[in-house]
């Protein structure tokens, strides 16, 4: 450096200067880009109707939250739709308001349409439920329309966008942060990862919590029942253990049995992985 | 009433055959009863004496010149009504003409309106000047009376000049009287015979007396000549229904810029706030109009999803739709065009505005779901398309797929479903998701009448660790009789995957039943 003649090293070092100064706007940009932490104060919180889901649940699953659902397997779609509904009626119950469904234009998924009488099992009855179908660029913009808009307790997004792009994305996680609103998005099960979700729930069917065929009639399908499991959750390791939950359409609270517990089916990791890499590999 | 009819001849547009010289007269002809007749001619080959109807042989002995091509009637009348359409800008009332050979033209209504354009004078002559500039050569009378109008637009010889063909207030009766007995609007064999009897011109026939000539000819000739002396009330049939509000912006020069049509737009929805707060009015379905130089015209919907009247809302929405893809191309193409030089905000669909609304707008205000949810439907509607934000309605029927439809969300209403009706799903659990349509299944059962144990749907196997049902859902006997009763059981795998299947049709019927599944639950 001190070899340098003067006036070089004077250019240098402004040069340098001006390095710093584009580097510290960078930084400011990102800083001022960057969304704001999930608040877990008990004014966001959904509730779930049961302590130990509460204490499992409540850092990821709150108002303002990001939740993706994803089938462990194929046959396990309509169970993890049906996950992404009942914490949409969770927070409607907490906040009141509406709930928007977005759905892929031709259908979310190849297992028919959302039936308005099946919605009413998670608290959704038709005063409490907008549907809008969109295709790709607009069914992303509906969803922030609706995360945006007042008195909206959440949004659920139905099979979209295949491939999305990251500040679409951060976009939309902003949106629900400033509103309160929650936004689950239940991917299909060869969709993308939605990026900066809150939490990433893997979810796969249960069966019924009435062991003893005797005890029939259970109302089967009133009282879905799931298995979930957490695979990420933001700014926290997330709680790597398979929780039986199971849906109570009167209440609309979910409650956790651990006597459920299924010890036949393989853990859901085992199965969720491969998919999940063979889809980052492409 | 003042009507004019302006009768549209050739429209160069249509000219499917080449006009050779700009200077040789033209006709398009149709087949009729095996000979060609004319079916409309240009101003060139009218001067000459051919008029529609005449023979194509009688036409070309006379103008050995002619030009000639086929007609094609249908695209000819969806041209011209396109044309009646964009003539909404000199009068709201346009009803379509019948000639003897279909549509030929079209009625505008200018009772109290010519002083808008400078007097009757003024009027025709900027109508057929903006026609000639479309290439359309028109002709075109104003009278006291559509008929009368109609009658002048086709034989009085004035028409043909560029300023049109007007006859005086009152003097309806001796302008008629100079032309043929065709100028009345009468069936053709009544003019067949009239013409033998050597009552040529509709003098003659007014001077023939009225009893003679009704129990001659019955009453049709009387009727067709009070009708255009104005004696008599005339059907009119407006093309577009009467708005009870519209703002129309006309611009001294053409538009062609996005910000000059936003500006325009901005003073429109203004003007239009005032219109509708004296009406106490809120719009439901607002059309946002852009007329062309050229003469096209670019229209957009907006549908509210409740009556709304706020200037800044319509702004939103609007500036939302004219983003969509299919707006801005046609936006561009008129600009392209050269512009737009009317643009009028009509609404087309409005209700009685509800005050309870004007509080929503105050922040401290709580916010009712139903109002939010219709605050969005409207933005979503903007951009997506009309009632493309949708609500979940309930119908009392039994079948699934006939029990709950989507609309509109301003239509789906809040929920009117009692206890126990068939969408309670205490009483009733319904899965998540319905097939559009029952998908076959291959199921074994253990009994003929009981639920599978194990079927097979798109070719993957599912065994049923537990049932319940039946649920007999039987169609509506006196509607469906080709529906069969159907018993519907809820199954649920070992792993704990929930289905709805039904069995169609009882065991020992002929044809045998037949197993569907139906819905998927979460």
């Amino acid at each position: 450096m001190s070899a340098l003649p003067g006036a070089h090293a004077d250019l240098l070092a402004a040069a340098k200067g001006a390095r710093k100064a584009r580097a510290r706007r960078a930084l400011a940009a990102i800083a001022a880009d960057a969304i704001a932490p999930l608040s877990a104060a008990a004014d966001r919180r959904l509730g779930f109707g049961d302590p130990r889901l509460d204490e499992a649940w409540s850092q990821a699953l709150c108002a303002g939250a990001v939740i993706e659902t994803r089938p462990a397997a194929y046959d396990d779609l309509a169970a993890s739709v049906g996950f992404a509904f009942a914490l949409a009626g969770r927070a409607r119950k907490a906040r009141g308001g509406l709930i928007l469904a977005v759905e892929r234009q031709g259908g979310a998924f190849d297992i028919g349409g959302l039936d308005g009488a099946g919605l009413r099992s998670f608290g959704l009855d038709p005063a409490a439920l907008m549907i809008v179908r969109a295709r790709g660029e607009e069914a992303l913009w509906a969803c922030a329309q609706g995360l945006r808009a007042p008195g909206l307790a959440g949004v659920v997004a139905l099979g979209l966008a295949e491939q999305l792009d990251l500040s679409a994305m951060r976009r939309l996680q902003r949106a629900a942060r400033e509103s309160g609103a929650i936004l689950a998005w239940a991917a299909g099960p060869r969709a993308a990862l939605f990026a900066p979700a809150d939490a990433r729930l893997c979810v796969a069917a249960a069966p019924c919590r009435a062991a003893d065929p005797a005890a029939l009639p259970v109302l089967l399908g009133a009282r879905p029942s799931w298995r979930v499991r957490m695979t990420r959750l933001r700014a926290a390791a997330p709680v790597f253990e398979d929780l039986l939950v199971e849906w109570d359409h009167e209440t609309l609270c979910f409650r956790l049995d651990a006597a459920l517990a299924d010890r036949s089916r393989p853990p859901l990791d085992a199965r969720a992985r491969p998919s999940l890499h063979r889809r980052q590999r492409a | 009433m003042r009507a004019r009819a302006p009768l549209s001849t050739a429209d160069n547009a249509l000219d499917p055959g080449p006009k050779s010289a700009a200077e040789r007269p033209f006709a398009v002809v149709v087949a009729q009863a095996g000979a060609q007749i004319l079916h409309g001619t240009d101003l060139l080959a009218a001067a000459a004496g051919l008029y529609p109807g005449m023979s194509l042989a009688d036409a070309r002995a006379r103008l050995p010149s002619l030009v000639f091509a086929p007609a094609d009637v249908a695209a000819e009348a969806a041209a011209l009504r396109r044309l009646a359409a964009w003539c909404e800008r000199w009068s709201p009332r346009i009803a379509m003409s019948q000639g003897p050979r279909g549509l030929d033209g079209f009625v505008l209504d200018a009772t109290n309106l010519a002083h808008l354009f400078g007097g009757e004078a003024g009027l025709l002559t900027d109508l057929l000047a903006r026609l000639r500039g479309l290439g359309v050569e028109a002709r075109a009378a104003i009278a006291d009376s559509a008929a009368a109008a109609w009658a002048g637009a086709r034989f009085d010889v004035a028409a043909l000049s560029p300023t049109g063909a007007i006859w005086p207030a009152g003097e309806t009766g001796r302008q008629l009287a100079q032309l043929p007995i065709e100028a009345l609007d009468l069936p053709a064999n009544i003019v067949a015979e009239l013409k033998i009897l050597g009552v040529k011109t509709v003098r003659a026939l007014q001077r023939l007396p009225r009893a003679e000539l009704a129990r001659r000819f019955g009453p049709e000739p009387g009727q067709a000549l009070d009708a255009a002396l104005g004696a008599a009330p005339e059907g009119f049939e407006p093309i577009i229904a009467p708005h009870p509000v519209r703002v129309r912006l006309r611009a001294e020069a053409p538009v062609i810029s996005d910000a000059q049509i936003f500006a325009a737009l901005e003073k429109g929805l203004a003007r239009l706030q005032v219109r509708l707060t004296q009406k106490d009015l809120g719009a439901r379905l607002l059309s946002l109009r852009f007329y062309r130089t050229d003469g096209a015209l670019a229209e957009t919907m907006l549908r509210l999803a409740r009556p709304e009247r706020e200037a800044a809302i319509f702004s939103r929405l609007a500036r939302e739709r004219l983003a969509t893809p299919d707006c801005a191309a046609a936006l561009g193409a008129g600009v392209d065009a050269g512009g737009f030089d009317l643009i009028e905000l009509l609404v087309a669909e409005s209700a009685p505005f509800d005050a309870r609304q004007a509080a929503f707008a105050a922040p401290s205000a709580p916010i009712d779901p139903r109002d939010a949810g219709a605050a969005l439907a409207q933005t979503l509607d903007a951009r997506l398309g009309m009632d493309r934000a949708q609500g979940v309605v309930f119908f009392p029927e039994w079948l699934p797929e006939e029990a709950s439809k989507r609309a509109g969300f301003a239509q789906s209403g809040p929920a009117t479903l009692s206890p126990g009706a068939p969408g309670d799903p205490l009483l009733r659990p319904r899965p998540l998701f319905l097939l559009a349509a029952p998908e076959p299944i291959e199921a074994m059962a253990e009994a003929p009448d009981g639920p599978p144990w194990q079927f097979r749907w798109r070719r993957r196997l599912h065994r049923v660790a537990r049932a319940e049902g039946p649920e007999r859902l039987a169609p509506n006997w006196r509607t469906e009789t080709a529906q069969r009763t159907r018993d519907y059981y809820r199954v649920e795998t070992p792993e704990g995957r929930r289905f709805w299947v039904f069995r169609a049709g009882f065991y020992g019927d002929s044809p045998a039943p037949r197993w569907y599944l139906h819905g998927i639950g979460a």
